[in-house]
C-alpha cells in the first residue's frame, strides 16, 4: 500500500493528504453540526412541548372555568327552582335542552334532594350518568368541576362535570344539577384549536380513548393514530402528578418525528387520575430544517474542501509539480547527452536550489565534455601523427629492406654471371670445343684460370650466403627429399676428391633413417659438403668417413670424421667465427675464406639444429651436425 | 667428354634464350659441339618470333630477361596452339631455393642450373632429356 502511495505524483499525494486532513475536521464539523442541530431540535422540541403543555393546561382551566360559568348561569335560570320543587320534568327538560344547546354541554342532569334524576338528556341506557358519589357530594353542598370516568359504548371515556346545588329561599337543599362535557375527539380538537403541529390525545387506563382531529382525505381523522404506542413508564410518571416529558423523539408510522409530553388530568381526590393528556409536537419542520442545515453544511464543506483542494492543487502545480517536471525533463535531456541544456527555475526554495545545482552540474559536465573532446582530439591528432610517422618509418624500413633484398639479389646475379661465363668458356677451351685449341703452356695457364675462377666463385657464394644469413634474408625450402639419397650424392662427390688425394672414404647409412624428410636439401648439402671438403683438405693420409643416422624420432645426425691434423683446443672456440682459421699459415696453406664453418653453423642454427666439433691435434677431428626432420621457414636469424 | 658421344644431339634444332651474350655463346658452343643446330634469342619476344619460323624441338631458356622474362615466355608458348607441346627447359641461377620448384610448377619440363660448364651441362642435359619422352627417342646414344 505504501508503495502505491509512494508512486503517486507529488501533487496528488499532497492533495490526498490534504483531503484526509480536511476530511477529519469536516467529519467532526458535520458530526458537531448534526449534534448541534439535534440538540437544537431537542431543545426547540422541549420548549415547544413546554409551551404547548402550558397552553393545554391553560385551556383546560379555561374550559373548566367556562363550564363553571355555564353552571352558574344555569343555576340562575328563572323557573329552575320551581321546576325542581314541583317536579316538573317536562319543564325541566325544556330548560335543560335549551341550556345544553346554548351552553354547549353534552349532558345535563337535574336531580332532587333525594338524588333522584329528574331530567336526563341522555337516552336511557345509552350512556352513564355521573356517578352517584358525585350527586351525593353535590347534595351535601360540594360545588366543583371535576372529572370522572364513564364506561360507554366503545370503551372508557373521560368527562368533565360541573356540579351545583340548588337551595330555596330558606336555604334548604332542594336539589342540584350537573353539566357534563365529554372529553372526546371534538373536545380535544377544540382544545387544539389553532395549534399547528400539535396533536392531543387522551389516555385513559393506558389506552388512547380520544384524540384531536385533523382534516383527512376521508373526512376528519384522529391525529394520533391507533398504533400509537403508550410508554408505560411515562404514563406512570404522569400519574404520579407531574408532567412527564419524553426525552426521546418518537416517530409516527410515516416517519414524522414528534416530541411528546404526558400531562396528568386532575380529577376527584378519591378518584385518582388515571388519565393523561398526551401532547405531541410535530418536529417535522425542525427536522426538515435540520436536514437542510446539515445538507447545506455538508455541501458547503464539500465545496470549500474541493475549492481548497483545487486552489492547493493549482498552487502545488505551479510551485512544485511544474518545477519538478521542468527539472525532470531537463535532467533527462542532460542525461541523454544534451549538456547545453539548462533548467530555468527561479526561487530560493529547495527546488530552486536543485535547479541551480543541476545547472551547475550540467555546466560542469559540459565543460568536462568539451575538455574531454579537446583532449580526445589532441590525442587523436597525436595518434594520427605518430601513425603517420610510424607509417613513414615503416615504409622507409620496408623500402630499406626491399632495397637490401634487391641489392643482394642483384649482387648475387651480377657477381655470378661473369664468373659463370668464365667457367663456361674455360671449360669449352679445356675441352677444345668450338674451335679452341691450346698447347701445353696455354693449357696450364687455362687450368690456373679455371682454378682461380672456381675459388672466386666459391668465395662469392660464401659471401652471398653469409650476407643472406646475416641480413635475415635466408629462406629455407620445405621440400621432401631422401636423406639417404642426398648422403649418397655427397659421397660420390667427395669420393672422387678422396681418391685423388689417396685418402680412404666411406659412408655409413642408418637403416632407421626415414625415407623422406622435409627440409632444404641444398642447404643441408652445402653444410655436409663443406664439412666433408674440410675433412679432405686437412687430412694428408688416412680416412674420412661420413656417418648419417637418425636420432630418435625427430631428427638426424651427420657426422664427418677425419684423421687429419686436428684442431688445437683454443681454436675450437673460434673456428666457427667469421674469417677465423686455426692460424695464418693454415689459410695460406689450405686456402678457404674462413667462412665455411661459419656458414655451416649459421645454417644449422637457422634450421633449428647445431654443429659441434671434437678434435685431437695430430689424430683428427669429428664434426657432428644435428638437424631436425622438419624445418620451419626461417626468415630471421636466431641469435 | 667421357661417355657422351659427339653426335648426341645430331639433327636437333635447339633454341637457347638468354639475355647474357656470353652465357648464350657458352651454351651454343657446347650444344653445337654435340651436333645440334642452335638458334639464339636475347629475350622472350625474339624467341617467340623465332619459334614460329623455326619450330625447334627443344627450348632452353634463362628466367630473368628483359622485355619478356622466362616465365611469361613459357606461358606464351603454352598458350599457343602450335607451340604448346614444345619441351622447355629453364636455366635457373641458384639464387633462391624453390626457384627450381617454381619452374617445374610453372610448366617448364625441367631445369638446369648455372654455371654451364662442358661437364655439368651435358651430363645434366642428358638426364633431363631422358625424362622427356618426346625427345628421349631422338637422343643418339
Amino acid at each position: 500500500m505504501m508503495r502505491w502511495f509512494r508512486d503517486l505524483s507529488i501533487s496528488l499525494k499532497i492533495q490526498l493528504i490534504l483531503f484526509l486532513a480536511l476530511a477529519l475536521p469536516a467529519a467532526i464539523f458535520l458530526f458537531l453540526a448534526t449534534g448541534y442541530s439535534n440538540a437544537l431540535l431537542t431543545e426547540s422540541g422541549r420548549s415547544r412541548i413546554d409551551e404547548e403543555t402550558f397552553l393545554v393546561q391553560q385551556r383546560i382551566t379555561h374550559i373548566e372555568e367556562d363550564l363553571s360559568a355555564a353552571a352558574n348561569l344555569f343555576k340562575n335560570t328563572p323557573g329552575l327552582l320551581d321546576a325542581i320543587v314541583s317536579n316538573d320534568r317536562d319543564g325541566l327538560r325544556t330548560l335543560a335542552l335549551a341550556a345544553s344547546a346554548s351552553l354547549e354541554v353534552d349532558d345535563f342532569d337535574v336531580f332532587d334532594a333525594q338524588g333522584n334524576r329528574l331530567v336526563d338528556t341522555f337516552e336511557a341506557g345509552e350512556e352513564e350518568d355521573p356517578e352517584d358519589a358525585i350527586i351525593a357530594q353535590t347534595l351535601l353542598g360540594v360545588q366543583q368541576v371535576t372529572l370522572y370516568e364513564a364506561l360507554q359504548e366503545g370503551g372508557l371515556a373521560l368527562r368533565s362535570v360541573a356540579t351545583r346545588v340548588i337551595r330555596n329561599a330558606q336555604g334548604e337543599t332542594i336539589g342540584g344539577f350537573t353539566l357534563t362535557r365529554n372529553i372526546d375527539d371534538a373536545f380535544l380538537t377544540q382544545l387544539n384549536y389553532e395549534r399547528d403541529g400539535v396533536e392531543l390525545g387522551l389516555i385513559l387506563d393506558g389506552q388512547l380513548v380520544a384524540a384531536s382531529l385533523a382534516a383527512g382525505s376521508d373526512g376528519p381523522q384522529r391525529q394520533i393514530s391507533g398504533d400509537f404506542a403508550v410508554q408505560p413508564e411515562l404514563f406512570a410518571a404522569a400519574m404520579s402528578g407531574d408532567i412527564a416529558r419524553n426525552s426521546e423523539t418518537v416517530f409516527s408510522q410515516s416517519g414524522t418525528p414528534f416530541v411528546e409530553a404526558f400531562v396528568p388530568v386532575q380529577g376527584l381526590d378519591d378518584l385518582r387520575p388515571s388519565a393523561a393528556l398526551v401532547v405531541r409536537v410535530n418536529m417535522q419542520t425542525i427536522a426538515d430544517f435540520q436536514k437542510v442545515l446539515v445538507t447545506a453544511a455538508t455541501i458547503l464543506a464539500v465545496v470549500i474542501a474541493l475549492g481548497f483542494m483545487a486552489i492547493m492543487g493549482t498552487l502545488l502545480n505551479f510551485t512544485v509539480s511544474r518545477r519538478i517536471a521542468a527539472l525532470t525533463s531537463a535532467a533527462a535531456r542532460i542525461g541523454a547527452g544534451n549538456y547545453g541544456e539548462r533548467v530555468n527555475l527561479t526561487g530560493r526554495d529547495q527546488l530552486g536550489t536543485l535547479g541551480h545545482v543541476m545547472n551547475e552540474l550540467a555546466g560542469d559536465i559540459q565543460k568536462r565534455q568539451a575538455d574531454l573532446q579537446a583532449a580526445n582530439e589532441t590525442l587523436e591528432r597525436r595518434v594520427r601523427e605518430r601513425t603517420r610517422e610510424a607509417e613513414g618509418a615503416r615504409r622507409i624500413a620496408e623500402e630499406n629492406n626491399r632495397l637490401k633484398s634487391e641489392f643482394l639479389a642483384t649482387m648475387s646475379h651480377e657477381l655470378r654471371t661473369p664468373l659463370n661465363a668464365i667457367e663456361g668458356f674455360t671449360s669449352i677451351i679445356r675441352n677444345r670445343m668450338g674451335g679452341a685449341d691450346f698447347n701445353e703452356k696455354t693449357g696450364r695457364y687455362i687450368e690456373r684460370i679455371e682454378a682461380n675462377s672456381k675459388r672466386l666463385l666459391g668465395l662469392v657464394n660464401d659471401f652471398l650466403d653469409i650476407s643472406r644469413i646475416e641480413s635475415g634474408r635466408l629462406q629455407l625450402a620445405s621440400l621432401p627429399f631422401s636423406p639417404a639419397e642426398a648422403a649418397q650424392k655427397w659421397a660420390s662427390q667427395i669420393g672422387v676428391l678422396a681418391d685423388k688425394k689417396g685418402i680412404a672414404f666411406d659412408l655409413t647409412l642408418d637403416p632407421d633413417l626415414p625415407d623422406q624428410i622435409v627440409g632444404d636439401e641444398e642447404a643441408v648439402s652445402k653444410m655436409a659438403l663443406n664439412l666433408l671438403s674440410n675433412a679432405i683438405k686437412f687430412t694428408e693420409q688416412g680416412k674420412v668417413s661420413l656417418d648419417v643416422r637418425a636420432t630418435g624420432s625427430s631428427g638426424w645426425q651427420i657426422t664427418v670424421r677425419d684423421t687429419g691434423i686436428g684442431i688445437p683446443p683454443h681454436a675450437r672456440e673460434y673456428i666457427f667465427d667469421e674469417f677465423r682459421q686455426v692460424d695464418q699459415t693454415s689459410s695460406r696453406k689450405y686456402g678457404g675464406t674462413g667462412l665455411g664453418l661459419t656458414i655451416v653453423q649459421k645454417l644449422a642454427r637457422a634450421m633449428g639444429g647445431s654443429v659441434v666439433v671434437e678434435s685431437e691435434v695430430g689424430r683428427g677431428s669429428v664434426f657432428t651436425l644435428t638437424l631436425p626432420y622438419e624445418v620451419a621457414q626461417a626468415e630471421a636469424i636466431p641469435a | 667428354m667421357n661417355h657422351i658421344p659427339d653426335n648426341l644431339l645430331e639433327g636437333w634444332e635447339i633454341l637457347v634464350v638468354d639475355d647474357e651474350p656470353d652465357s648464350l655463346e657458352v651454351a651454343s658452343v657446347i650444344l653445337d659441339a654435340y651436333g645440334a643446330k642452335v638458334h639464339e634469342a636475347g629475350d622472350g619476344a625474339e624467341a617467340l618470333a623465332l619459334m614460329k619460323r623455326a619450330r625447334p624441338m627443344l627450348v632452353i631458356s634463362d628466367l630473368s630477361m628483359p622485355v619478356m622474362d622466362g616465365w611469361r615466355f613459357l606461358s606464351a608458348i603454352r598458350d599457343d596452339a602450335d607451340l604448346m607441346y614444345t619441351p622447355v627447359i629453364a636455366l635457373t641461377a641458384h639464387a633462391m631455393p624453390g626457384d627450381a620448384q617454381r619452374a617445374l610448377e610453372a610448366g617448364f619440363n625441367n631445369y638446369l642450373t648455372k654455371p654451364l660448364t662442358v661437364e655439368t651441362f651435358m651430363e645434366n642435359l642428358v638426364l633431363v632429356l631422358m625424362q622427356i619422352p618426346m625427345l628421349a627417342e631422338h637422343i643418339n646414344i
